[in-house]
């Protein structure tokens, strides 16, 4: 950016020139609404930029003035609403743990119903798939979200697991309980 | 145009007060925006420009447009009676198909209720009495569906396929929630056309 | 055979012999850890680590199909091998124990080709059935396939051809389909190792290769359920649960179990309000990884036979349907008609603590105190925690080196519990003696009678198991909740206290145990004993009860001839059983996974389970049913949502809302001191009430309605009558 605001000033400290060379075209040079080089004043780069401003150290406070979420989300179901923070457990079915990153919220569950019209299940809730594909990085991320809804939330520290030493020649100890005589 | 001015443009873009003698100093860097003008200022132009004011010729360019088209062949076709031609690859209404002996193929995989854009299709399945995988129910929200083909795509059985229907229109909104039922009906109305579509598709799917 | 019997007995002996020199299970002081270099990354790891195990501390998660977190090592499948700079041939990681300076790469060409290939060969014999297995979607081999494996094939089916499997029947509950099986043996390792049911192995060799059963048998084992779970592709599905429902549709929710006391820890799935399966979630603390059978398959007796609407008795003798409005009045007038000392409530065994403290406060402030449970503890007990709890926890059976099972057939009554004592039986040198019935517990022990009058021998110290218990470094009583009935059952309390006493006061154990713990078989016992319920039904037959609710209560501890001619019976529950047949008034409630509620489970740790489907037709969670009739009845509760009713809970007592710990007890020498000591020995038979398989399935309101369970009871009767059906003689092998 420096460089074309500089290259457009260095075009304009160029002396002023008639209008009538500036634009080849297919129309006459009559015809052209005029733009002359000589009614772009010069200005000083300052009056544009303004000048360096001393860095002041401030501190900034964030004062929390949640006046009302604007999410379009009706009160009764915005209200009162309980979070729960946590990290997903891993699926007892894969080995996979690469699910179990980053934290999830989920809300208290309003409940679903039948549809009489033709079985599918009909909800109240705007909220009920908020814990679908949010994810969060850290905890705090997490409540931070929470309290910028106003929802109360609680935290559940993930049960992490523990790695134990296996060898694979225990299978085969000569006087251990454990030996595998089948495999 | 640019560089008929002689400016070396390295000192241009490069932001330094680089003096050189500008030739001319042509602002070639601007376009104008603006109506075009309707006379070059030469006494033909002016004359065309009058005389095509007074004789509306523009007007009668446009008759003779019109005219040309009233010996032209209207494209319109007698719609109800006649019909505009359909490709084998058309999406239109849905159908389950079965397989020659009667069997249903539909599997109840759940592939194309997974793929399907707007999650128009709902599947419950369990297993039948005689123990294979099949639906209790199927259904399909054709206004929800967006007529992807998705669906069809994705179906490892060729069960469910968009046929070449378009013309179900209903008169109440909960007719187009179309169950399985009705997806079954639709298969086995129009299976000969679905099968002679398909026969003439597989090759390209 | 004579060389194979010398062997054997050799073997047994240098066992025997060094079983006697382990004596001691204490940890050796933490190894130095060495330096393992993994995708360029320096990492340091304890030195028994294998390469996949010190990958997965840094994240790295390397693909494997026969290799578990929880099953032995077997090395089969090869998928997991990863290049190791220095060596030719890539290394399975999953077997080669981390050496000092190691680099490891676990993207490299070479890895990447290994994985390829092993995946092409895996493929080769694998039918196309993803689109009818129950495992697509949440299936190892799709997704390894897709991460992992290559994308074009070199397989000509119609030239090459696949083989095919005969599917084998094991049971009403797991399906299978042994086309899709890979033989990762997984299957055959948890059987073997965690069920103690040898019953799976393989045949064959090379493409001819089966896994099963050989003979056709049930899969008899209380565990059963789990090698759904570990399956990695879909040969071993859930038979009840099958072709259902896909895993990408369906919405987990954590929730807790109240089948048995364990309080599991379970994830309910659940898609637009139907409940789908239940399956484990991992807490190394509570129950590993495992479900009982009872945990996973019952639910599908909570769509049979529940209550849905509120039901009045009316003139002629008959329960007619009603709406909540006349229900509620009915009841809360006759509470407020009946004098104080003529109400009682019976609180059943999957009550949550929150339904519990309402029906108490409720009570209370209609001034009755007969708040009792159904199953039987004694009375005078309850004051300390120590005496109902397990205060060391459920885990600490793994580092115990002495057990003590009193009453209990820990097998059938909490069989998470078991797989972690059998877990601690063949990792280590613990020695198990049983005091109750002798029946197959998948590990070795010393039965030292059905009669508790062996409990003295052991104090006393004679016999074997007795010299190793009383000087064992980490000894555990475990004494089932069964046997502590009536008076002879506080009687053998006390008597385990005193030994529990003697022990710690010896100076052998260490000093953080507290060696004596008692299994509760009903997930609601503990919380109402926390509360302050009194355990037992006995006290109704003492004076006539006009008013009696029941919160569940549906064995039949109570029935109309106890109580006074014209009483009034309110039953609350969720399913129509024994409870609901002699009730005045039902009022509906909600099943475990239809409501927010804590649990407290037989170690004292309260857990909170959530809500995961809404309660069928007018049913409403407990608690609140129980604040409206407070309302209605003119003595409202002060709690009006789940915050204010814990915080009442935390009122009565903090641990109830410390979810997920245990609060550790301490007045243990206390509650010995202060229990009535008779120096004459306890008489009573204490053998536990479940001794086979098929006596494990149906034991409360919703496995009785549950046509899963039924089955699965059916085909255990059955089994008696295979021949093939054995017990293993020694199940520690040698």
């Amino acid at each position: 950016m420096p460089r074309s605001i500089a290259g457009l000033f260095y075009f304009l400290q160029r002396a002023p020139r008639a209008a009538h060379t500036a634009c080849r075209g297919q129309t006459r040079a009559s015809s052209v609404p005029v733009v002359s080089g000589g009614d772009a004043k010069r200005k000083p780069i300052e009056e544009v930029m303004g000048t360096a401003q001393p860095k002041i150290e401030t501190i900034t406070t964030v004062e929390d003035t949640n006046k009302g979420v604007i999410s379009g989300v009706p009160e009764e179901h915005q209200q009162g609403r309980t979070a729960r923070i946590f990290k997903p457990a891993r699926e007892a079915t894969q080995q996979g743990w690469n699910n179990t990153r980053g934290w999830r919220i989920e809300l208290d569950n309003r409940g679903r119903w039948e549809n009489a019209l033709i079985g599918w299940a009909s909800s109240g809730d705007p909220l009920s798939n908020v814990s679908m594909h949010m994810k969060f990085g850290t905890k705090e991320d997490a409540i931070s979200f929470c309290q910028k809804n106003n929802w109360n939330f609680e935290v559940e520290e993930p049960k992490e697991r523990s790695i134990k030493p296996k060898s694979y020649g225990s299978i085969y100890s000569w006087n251990k309980r454990f030996r595998v005589s089948t495999k | 145009m640019a560089l008929r001015s002689g400016i070396k443009l390295s000192g241009i873009f490069s932001g330094r007060a680089v003096v050189s003698t500008p030739v001319a100093s042509s602002r070639s860097n601007y376009k104008y925006v603006g109506m075009p003008a309707e006379k070059d200022g030469t006494l033909k132009g002016d004359l065309d420009y009058g005389l095509n004011n007074v004789f509306f010729t523009e007007l009668f360019r446009g008759f003779g447009v019109m005219l040309g088209h009233v010996f032209m062949e209207p494209a319109t076709i007698n719609y109800p009676f006649e019909k505009g031609p359909l490709s084998s690859r058309f999406r239109g209404e849905h159908a389950l198909r079965r397989y020659p002996s009667g069997e249903e193929r539909c599997i109840a995989c759940k592939l194309c209720e997974a793929i399907c854009p707007a999650q128009a299709i709902t599947i419950e399945a369990e297993v039948r009495p005689d123990g294979s995988r099949r639906t209790t129910t199927y259904d399909i929200d054709m206004t929800k569906c967006i007529y992807c083909g998705l669906c069809q795509e994705a179906c490892p059985v060729d069960a469910i396929v968009e046929g070449p229907n378009f013309e179900y229109s209903t008169e109440t909104h909960e007719e187009l929630l179309y169950n399985k039922e009705k997806l079954l009906l639709n298969g086995d109305r129009w299976e000969p056309e679905l099968a002679a579509n398909l026969q003439s598709e597989y090759l390209y799917r | 055979a004579v060389m194979h019997r010398l062997g054997r007995s050799l073997v047994a002996r240098g066992m025997q012999a060094s079983r006697r020199g382990n004596a001691s299970n204490a940890p050796a002081a933490a190894p130095e850890k060495i330096e393992v270099f993994i995708d360029g990354k320096k990492v340091l790891v304890d030195p028994g680590l294998t390469i996949l195990q010190a990958c997965a501390l840094v994240g790295v998660d390397i693909p494997r199909f026969c290799y578990h977190d929880r099953l032995s090592i077997a090395g089969n499948c090869r998928m997991c091998l990863v290049e190791v700079e220095k060596s030719v041939k890539p290394v399975a990681s999953c077997a080669m124990p981390v050496m000092k300076g190691m680099k490891v790469k676990t993207n490299s060409e070479l890895t990447k080709k290994a994985r390829e290939g092993v995946m092409e060969f895996l493929l080769v014999n694998h039918p196309l059935d993803c689109p009818i297995c129950d495992q697509g979607g949440e299936c190892d081999l799709q997704d390894q396939s897709v991460a992992f494996g290559s994308d074009r094939s070199r397989h000509q089916c119609g030239a090459d051809g696949k083989r095919a499997v005969e599917d084998k029947n094991i049971g009403p509950l797991v399906k299978t389909v042994m086309t899709r099986c890979i033989q990762c043996t997984r299957c055959v390792r948890f059987a073997n190792e965690v069920c103690g049911v040898p019953d799976f192995g393989t045949t064959g060799r090379g493409n001819e290769m089966q896994i099963g059963t050989y003979v056709e048998k049930l899969f008899a084992t209380e565990l059963s359920g789990n090698v759904i779970d570990l399956c990695p592709v879909g040969a071993l599905t859930s038979k009840p649960y099958s072709f259902t429902a896909r895993p990408w549709e369906t919405r987990k929710t954590e929730s807790v179990d109240v089948m048995d006391a364990v309080g599991s820890n379970i994830i309910v799935s659940h898609r637009t309000g139907d409940l789908l399966r239940v399956i484990p979630k991992m807490n190394d603390e509570v129950n590993e990884e495992w479900i009982s059978d009872k945990t996973r398959f019952a639910i599908d007796g909570l769509k049979n036979q529940r209550l849905m609407q509120p039901m009045v008795k009316g003139e002629d003798g008959v329960l007619r349907t009603t709406n909540w409005e006349e229900a509620l009045f009915t009841v809360a007038s006759k509470l407020r008609q009946t004098p104080a000392d003529e109400k009682a409530a019976v609180v059943g065994g999957m009550a949550d603590t929150e339904s519990m403290v309402a029906l108490r406060d409720l009570f209370h402030r209609f001034n009755s105190e007969l708040l009792l449970t159904e199953e039987e503890f004694p009375v005078g007990a309850t004051d300390f925690r120590s005496n109902y709890t397990m205060p060391d926890g459920l885990a600490a059976v793994e580092s115990c080196d002495a057990l003590l099972l009193v009453g209990t057939n820990p097998r059938y009554e909490a069989p998470v519990l078991n797989a972690r004592i059998r877990k601690s039986y063949l990792y280590s040198d613990v020695e198990v003696g049983v005091i109750g019935g002798k029946t197959d517990l998948t590990y070795d022990y010393a039965h030292l009678g059905s009669n508790t009058k062996a409990l003295d021998d052991v104090t006393a110290g004679k016999g074997d198991f007795a010299q190793r218990f009383l000087s064992a470094k980490r000894p555990m009583i475990i004494v089932g909740a069964a046997a502590l009935k009536g008076d002879k059952g506080a009687a053998l309390l006390s008597k385990l206290q005193q030994l529990a006493d003697k022990i710690r006061t010896s100076g052998k154990a260490d000093k953080d145990v507290k060696v004596l713990n008692v299994l509760q078989r009903l997930a609601s016992q503990t919380g109402a004993l926390d509360l302050g319920y009194q355990p037992g039904t006995s006290a109704i037959r003492k004076r006539p009860v006009k008013f009696l609710y029941l919160l569940g209560a549906d064995e039949g501890a109570v029935n109309r001839q106890q109580l006074a001619p014209d009483a009034f019976v309110v039953y609350q529950g969720h399913q129509g059983d024994a409870g609901a047949s002699m009730a005045d008034v039902v009022l509906p409630g909600a099943a475990y996974t239809e409501k927010d509620a804590s649990y407290v489970n037989t170690e004292g740790r309260s857990q909170k389970g959530y809500l995961a489907v809404a309660p069928p037709g007018d049913a409403r969670a407990d608690w609140k049913i129980i604040r409206a009739l407070s309302e209605v009845a003119g003595k409202a509760l002060p709690y009006d949502d789940i915050k204010e009713i814990r915080g009442r809970l935390s009122e009565i007592a903090p641990h109830l809302v410390r979810f997920g710990d245990a609060e550790e007890t301490s007045f243990e020498s206390t509650a010995a001191a202060v229990s009535e000591k008779s120096s004459s020995p306890v008489d009573v038979d204490v053998t536990a009430s479940q001794s086979t398989l098929a006596d494990f399935y149906m034991t409360n309101a919703v496995t009785r309605a549950s046509a899963t369970m039924a089955e699965a009871r059916k085909a255990a009767l059955k089994e008696k009558d295979n021949e093939y059906t054995e017990t293993p003689k020694k199940h520690a092998h040698a």
